[in-house]
């Protein structure tokens, strides 16, 4: 029996790393499993 | 986040990057991970381009509370598991519910609010609804590939196929090597009976993502069940689908559905009632109706399953 499919791409984002350097989520793709942790703040 | 670090080992040897993401500004977050030594990366997201704090309501045993925004749903949830902790004995179910409307009134046209609002819609089966919403999005962002394959998502779901292929093919024509719109354009193709299509896609994607389950499970189908001769491949068919099979531990009754019908097409007709009969044993909770039984009842008299060609199968809707 043909089967439904659930997943989807999660939205791409580009942001400034600890060094300034433009990091973006699809920089990962197809190269590791990502981790995203969302932070409230650590200050 | 010393706890992270003391862990990142482990993400490490998982081939897992882990990405911090926080709302202070990006020297904040080096003096930070300098002082701490932290391993990861860290990302500064000041302007709350990533995430954002919404207002929530929270309902818990049916009783609702409101949430004012800006204090992170993770801990909305982690405080009342512990109040509930000290005065409840028996479990209890946590919905957590982000307020769209309350977001939208506060920011008009932020985007993950409008996607959330289509999404809950989509959950509430107001699939017309949830479309509109995706397309104020698609206005805004014509090229934006996570709303087209929403919208195609929701075109499956309608059971709207044409429109489901031109929005898939709209997303290959800009990002040809995404596996999740071949797989969701041949699943489209299926269902109007374009076999021949449904199979080209599946094998593109195959081949981008060998392993996933439901390519495997849909490309076995259609080769075990096409009533299309030139399709059919008995042989191939048992391959993929015990290959479906090992991915999912033999669990998924629909996959172990797939591999009775290739057994089927082979002539195998005991290897096809043995699976069928697992089958239907696995889906204790009928989740698939009758189709199962049908199955089983096809193979018992000896006769291969057959899928519906197109005209066939606009008939019948």
């Amino acid at each position: 029996m043909a089967g439904e499919m659930e997943t989807t791409p999660a939205t791409d984002f580009t942001l400034a790393d600890t060094h300034g350097q433009s990091v973006s989520l699809s920089d990962y793709r197809g190269q590791k499993h990502v981790v995203l942790i969302f932070n409230r703040g650590f200050m | 986040m010393a706890q992270l670090r003391q862990d990142y080992a482990q993400f490490v040897a998982r081939e897992a990057e882990v990405l911090v993401i926080g709302p202070e500004d990006q020297e904040a977050f080096r003096a930070y991970w300098e002082k701490e030594r932290l391993p990861f990366v860290g990302l500064a997201d000041p302007k709350h381009e990533v995430a954002k704090a919404a207002d929530a309501r929270i309902k818990v045993d049916g009783i609702e509370v409101q949430r004012d925004k800006n204090e992170g749903l993770t801990d909305v949830v982690k405080g009342l598991t512990l109040n509930l902790r000290s005065k409840s004995d028996h479990p209890v179910t946590i919905k957590v519910e982000p307020s769209v409307d309350k977001a939208l009134e506060i920011q008009p046209g932020l985007i993950v609010a409008i996607r959330t609002r289509a999404l809950l819609l989509a959950d509430a089966e107001r699939y017309d609804e949830a479309v509109a919403e995706l397309n104020k999005l698609r206005e805004n962002d014509p090229g934006d590939l996570l709303t087209l394959m929403q919208l195609g998502t929701l075109h499956t779901m309608q059971k709207q196929s044409d429109k489901a292929v031109e929005v898939y093919s709209l997303v290959l024509s800009l990002q040809p090597d995404l596996w999740q719109a071949l797989r969701g354009r041949g699943d489209a193709y299926l269902n109007i009976g374009k076999h021949a299509e449904a199979v080209a896609d599946y094998e593109k994607a195959l081949k981008i993502e060998p392993k996933d389950s439901g390519i495997l499970n849909n490309l076995a189908w259609v080769l075990a069940t096409s009533p299309d001769d030139k399709i059919r491949d008995g042989q191939r068919a048992v391959k993929l689908a015990a290959e479906a099979c090992e991915e999912t531990e033999y669990k998924l009754p629909h996959i172990l559905s797939t591999l009775a019908a290739a057994h089927a097409e082979t002539g195998d007709f005991a290897a096809a009632r043995k699976w069928a009969e697992k089958a239907v044993e696995l889906d204790k909770d009928n989740q698939h109706g009758d189709a199962l039984k049908k199955e089983l009842e096809s193979y018992k008299a000896e006769k291969p399953w057959r899928e519906l060609l197109s005209e066939e199968k606009a008939e019948k809707d």
